[in-house]
């Protein structure tokens, strides 16, 4: 189970939740897992954010996949100049 | 303004003769890089407070946004399309390039200008003067150092105690 | 996912060398067009007609009179655009509403801030246009305007924006005010922290407001087809941002418009966004001429984004044996006239060099009536880190301790998890301080009224997506395409890379810059990205390249693909190798290896499948992080409180510096910018919201008098993630300069001011005042 962890940011809609373990392999199916879990944690507010897969920072992760011992790190948006 | 007469003004330009129309109150870089299309002069300011728009005028440094483009009449104009001779780039050009001394290369023109003026007022000058010459010349990406060893450097090979 | 990467390059014959820029020649004898160098027959000059308020309801524009005037051919306002709406900006690399970005280019119902754009006109003449920009009549109804943040803040204070109700707030105020961000980013336990701390230290920093002083203005020049086809020349950041960017503002559709980068003089983050460019778009398709718009420098200075002022309150603890305990800070910055700061970065990465368990930042960002902010280097760093590095000085003086020494205990290394959550792989802080601990500099001693200053930064460094094309021309050199503005020798860079994996002399490979029709798209020249993406793509299409050569070769020799190796740009099969053991007596025949070289194959390309082109593009998930040290030795003359930056030092980690003298500019350029900051550079207002000083003379820039020879040293720990080990350089050096200059400065006067800039009359009242 590939674990998610929430910044103190974001535990305001996982309730203080700072950790998960999540069935999902998939990022599509992690939003969904996510937003079932915490139904405050909507996609617009998952949206906000980008996600690191093993520290790996991913924008646009649509597609992503990741493995069952990978570490989830969501990571607000920022933009360089 | 706009519906005055344009004035007819002769002047030499990189030791060639020109004319050209302008309005009266139209500055000389104005003129260069629009009425002349010689763009290779830069405007950063139009206020005197770049650099970025020097031409030699009379043997003089002198910031084009300063001059009123009539003021070129009978007055003899260098800019930097005319520093480099028979395609053979000047050892102030030649310099920049070898030390990377420029980025995005804007004020580089004016740079080379100035240098010019420099060295040949004050063929091996410290590097001290070499920065308080080029005061004028504003610089935002390289923080002058490169553009210092450059001009040192170029004043070496003009002097003959460098290799070019 | 815990992927496979392929071994980083270390071993390298093309990068890491000088060669002379290939678009050097054209930028030192004037030739290189960049955005104000285009004029075009017929061609028509764009003047905006700016808000003399700062806070204004607009009740009508009437053009009637500016019309009159013969030669004035076509008039715009928001009328002329679409209503933003809710629509966000798509693709954008952080979320922006429309109905944020609009407004600047054409303000609509309501002016936020003094020279905020409200109509444009085009006429025959740039002197026409100005006359005629004076005859536009607009009627505004004043509102009150707020310029200070924590005025903004108070209940009272006047409401920029009805619908702006606080984000980062759970759950969110239901009564709007300016305080449109407050969040807070924690972890460990604080208080713990600080109770087992044997030292604390705590102070207010301030930051002001300043610009990034790009030596060019924003220019471009549009110009329409018969198909209704708008092209855009335009000096910028990204010429694919321009092209979405004009897109949803102006509702012309995507595909319709072309836009082709000039040289860029200058950016910085200011030329990430659009001004003029969607103005000149409307003009040019309303009068059916090609229409130049380029902003005075006083434009500039008053209606382009500058960069956030911020007010840190930082709090540090700490054992007398130097472990750092607790990091506490609290930023307040501000935006502008709309929602825009980088207060997420600066609160994220405040404290980014330091392995503490105990945490806690808060960022706020609060709107006034000024101009916008918009990116300047590392957007947000530069604020939060003045204060902590500061402050972290601070605590090695309370401590007797070295200040680097002090960094080396606490600094964060592969495996350690910063406040932003994302565990550091390999990186080259320990490595940098190392360095600036050996370095001649640190040992130099100083005189009476000098003082040195030690800073350490971090930059995240962004990854996004990138497109390149390489042809091979018939007599074997290469045209690499890419969608890069160059603004700091790239180009030079792109050529070193393909040199690199072809194995072929640089001065064979042409790099360009093309627009957005001829190549696939490219996010920004910004971020730190360039080299590492864009380079990406150049490295996969270059490799792709090799390929298809190999393969050529192997159907000329009628071999196998994998008996082909490439070498120092030649094909070369080695078949018969393996035969030596079999056959003896056929060994010297069948070991000469055949050769085919770029240039050979390339002549034969038509007869072997075709013309040999590459394509790459990616979204490169690849980049890490930067850091930086640097040392500044100062003196201050106590009679007239003026600053000399004796000697200067900067030392960062570039991952692989493909172009070093290019690097190295990256380091000099960013720290005088922060010198700069620093000393000089400050935005003024006047009670009005007018800007004071908006021009050169008046905000006053580091000039080559102010400056001594900027020393640099580059540490190489390659990025683990990338091909040849590239980090993006070009912006973390402005996050160390200001707390390094500043802690020199206030170390030389015998005081601590810490609200910048630290100008001549600053230091003498303070030094008045000890």
């Amino acid at each position: 189970m590939a674990k998610v962890i929430f910044s103190s940011q974001l535990q305001r809609y996982t309730d203080g939740v700072r950790e998960l373990e999540v069935a999902a392999s998939k990022y599509q199916d992690l939003v969904a897992e996510l937003s079932q879990r915490f139904p405050a944690m909507t996609t617009a507010v998952i949206d906000k954010y980008a996600i690191a897969i093993d520290g790996v920072i991913n924008q646009m992760p649509l597609l992503a996949r990741f493995d069952h011992d990978s570490e989830l790190v969501f990571i607000a948006r920022i933009a360089g100049g | 303004m706009s519906t005055q007469k344009k004035t007819h003004v002769s002047t030499t330009i990189n030791g060639e003769p020109c004319e050209f129309l302008c309005e009266p109150q139209q500055i000389l870089s104005d003129v260069l890089r629009t009425n002349l299309n010689m763009t290779g002069t830069k405007e950063g300011c139009t206020t005197g407070d770049c650099g970025a728009c020097s031409v030699i005028l009379d043997g003089a440094l002198v910031c084009s946004c300063l001059v009123l483009a009539v003021e070129a009449e009978n007055r003899s104009i260098e800019t930097i399309e005319g520093i480099a001779e028979d395609g053979k780039l000047h050892p102030i050009q030649q310099k920049l390039l070898e030390h990377a001394a420029l980025q995005c290369g804007i004020c580089t023109p004016g740079v080379v200008i100035a240098s010019k003026v420099l060295l040949e007022k004050n063929p091996d000058p410290s590097e001290e003067q070499v920065r308080y010459w080029l005061a004028g010349n504003l610089c935002r990406c390289t923080g002058y150092d490169k553009i210092i060893r450059a001009v040192l450097d170029a004043g070496a090979v003009m002097r003959g105690e460098a290799r070019s | 996912m815990n992927q496979q990467v392929k071994p980083v390059k270390t071993d390298f014959k093309y990068v890491g060398t000088r060669p002379i820029r290939p678009d050097g020649p054209d930028k030192v004898t004037g030739r290189a067009k960049y955005g104000a160098d285009l004029n075009l027959p017929g061609m028509l000059f764009g003047h905006i007609v700016r808000s003399p308020h700062a806070h204004a309801r607009i009740k009508s524009i009437d053009f009637t009179e500016a019309l009159k005037l013969p030669g004035v051919l076509a008039t715009m306002c928001a009328d002329d655009l679409p209503d933003p709406g809710d629509r966000i900006l798509p693709g954008a690399e952080i979320e922006m509403k429309l109905k944020d970005i609009s407004p600047i280019i054409m303000a609509r119902d309501k002016v936020l801030f003094h020279a905020q754009a409200v109509a444009a006109v085009a006429a025959t003449s740039a002197s026409l246009a100005a006359e005629a920009a004076k005859l536009v009549r607009v009627e505004y109804e004043v509102l009150p305007h707020v310029l200070d943040v924590h005025a903004a803040m108070r209940d009272d204070a006047p409401l920029l924006h009805n619908d702006m109700f606080t984000q980062g707030m759970n759950p969110p105020p239901t009564t709007p005010s300016n305080l449109s961000v407050d969040f807070t980013m924690d972890m460990g336990d604080l208080a713990a922290g600080f109770a087992e701390a044997d030292v604390v230290v705590e102070r207010t920093y301030r930051v002001p407001m300043c610009h990034q002083g790009y030596i060019e203005p924003h220019a471009a020049v549009a110009r329409t087809d018969g198909n209704g086809r708008v092209e855009i020349w335009c000096c910028t950041q990204g010429h694919f941002m321009v092209r979405s960017m004009t897109a949803e503002i102006t509702g012309i559709e995507l595909g319709k418009i072309k836009v082709i980068a000039s040289e860029i003089g200058g950016g910085f983050g200011g030329k990430t966004t659009v001004y003029g460019e969607p103005v000149a778009a409307v003009l040019a398709l309303k009068s059916g001429r090609p229409v130049k718009i380029v902003m005075s420098r006083e434009e500039v200075f008053r209606a382009t984004g500058p960069v956030s002022s911020a007010e840190t309150r930082v709090r540090i603890g700490a054992k007398n044996d130097g472990t750092i305990t607790a990091i506490e800070t609290d930023i307040l910055m501000e935006s502008g006239a709309y929602s825009s700061s980088p207060i997420m970065p600066s609160t994220m990465f405040a404290a980014a060099c330091y392995r503490c368990a105990n945490m806690r930042s808060r960022g706020r960002e609060v709107l006034t009536n000024k101009a916008k902010v918009w990116a300047y280097r590392a957007p947000g760093a530069p604020q939060s880190i003045m204060a902590v590095e500061c402050a972290i000085n601070e605590v090695a003086e309370r401590l007797g301790m070295d200040p680097i020494d002090l960094r080396l205990k606490n600094a964060v290394e592969e495996g350690d998890v910063p406040l932003f959550g994302l565990p550091f792989l390999a990186i080259g802080l320990k490595k940098a301080l190392q360095e600036a601990k050996n370095h001649p500099h640190y040992r130099a001693p100083l005189q009476a009224n000098q003082g040195r200053g030690v800073a350490a930064a971090f930059w995240i460094n962004a990854g996004m997506q990138s497109s390149a094309t390489i042809n091979v021309a018939a007599d074997g050199s290469l045209h690499v395409l890419t969608g890069n503005p160059d603004i700091g020798g790239s180009r030079a860079s792109m050529a070193l890379l393909a040199a690199e994996v072809l194995g072929i002399p640089v001065e064979t490979v042409h790099p360009s810059v093309v627009d957005t029709d001829s190549v696939g798209y490219c996010d920004t020249t910004g971020g730190s990205r360039t080299t590492l993406a864009t380079g990406g793509a150049v490295i996969q299409a270059a490799e792709m390249l090799v390929a298809e050569l190999c393969k050529r070769a192997a159907a000329i020799w009628n071999v196998n693909f994998d008996d082909v190796e490439w070498s120092d740009g030649k094909a070369i099969a080695r078949i018969g190798a393996d035969l030596e053991n079999l056959m003896e007596g056929t060994a010297a025949a069948a070991s000469a290896p055949k050769v085919l070289t770029l240039a050979e194959l390339a002549a034969m390309a038509g007869a072997t499948g075709g013309p040999l082109c590459a394509v790459a593009t990616l979204h490169a998930h690849n980049a890490q992080p930067a850091f930086a040290v640097n040392i500044c030795d100062a003196a201050v003359d106590r009679e007239t409180g003026k600053v000399d930056i004796l000697r200067y030092t900067c030392i960062q980690d570039a991952g692989k510096a493909v172009h070093p003298a290019y690097v190295e500019g990256q380091m000099q350029g960013g720290a005088v910018q922060g010198i700069g900051w620093a000393l000089n550079e400050e935005y003024i207002y006047n009670e009005k919201g007018e800007l004071d000083n908006a021009g050169f003379l008046d905000y006053r820039i580091p000039v080559a008098s102010d400056l001594p020879m900027i020393d640099t040293v580059i540490v190489e720990v390659p990025n683990p993630l990338h091909p040849f080990g590239i980090r993006g350089v070009g912006e973390v050096p402005i996050c160390p300069p200001m707390p390094a200059v500043v802690t020199a400065v206030n170390q030389a006067a015998g005081v601590r001011v810490c609200d910048l800039p630290l100008t001549p009359p600053k230091l003498l009242a303070a030094i008045d005042a000890a």
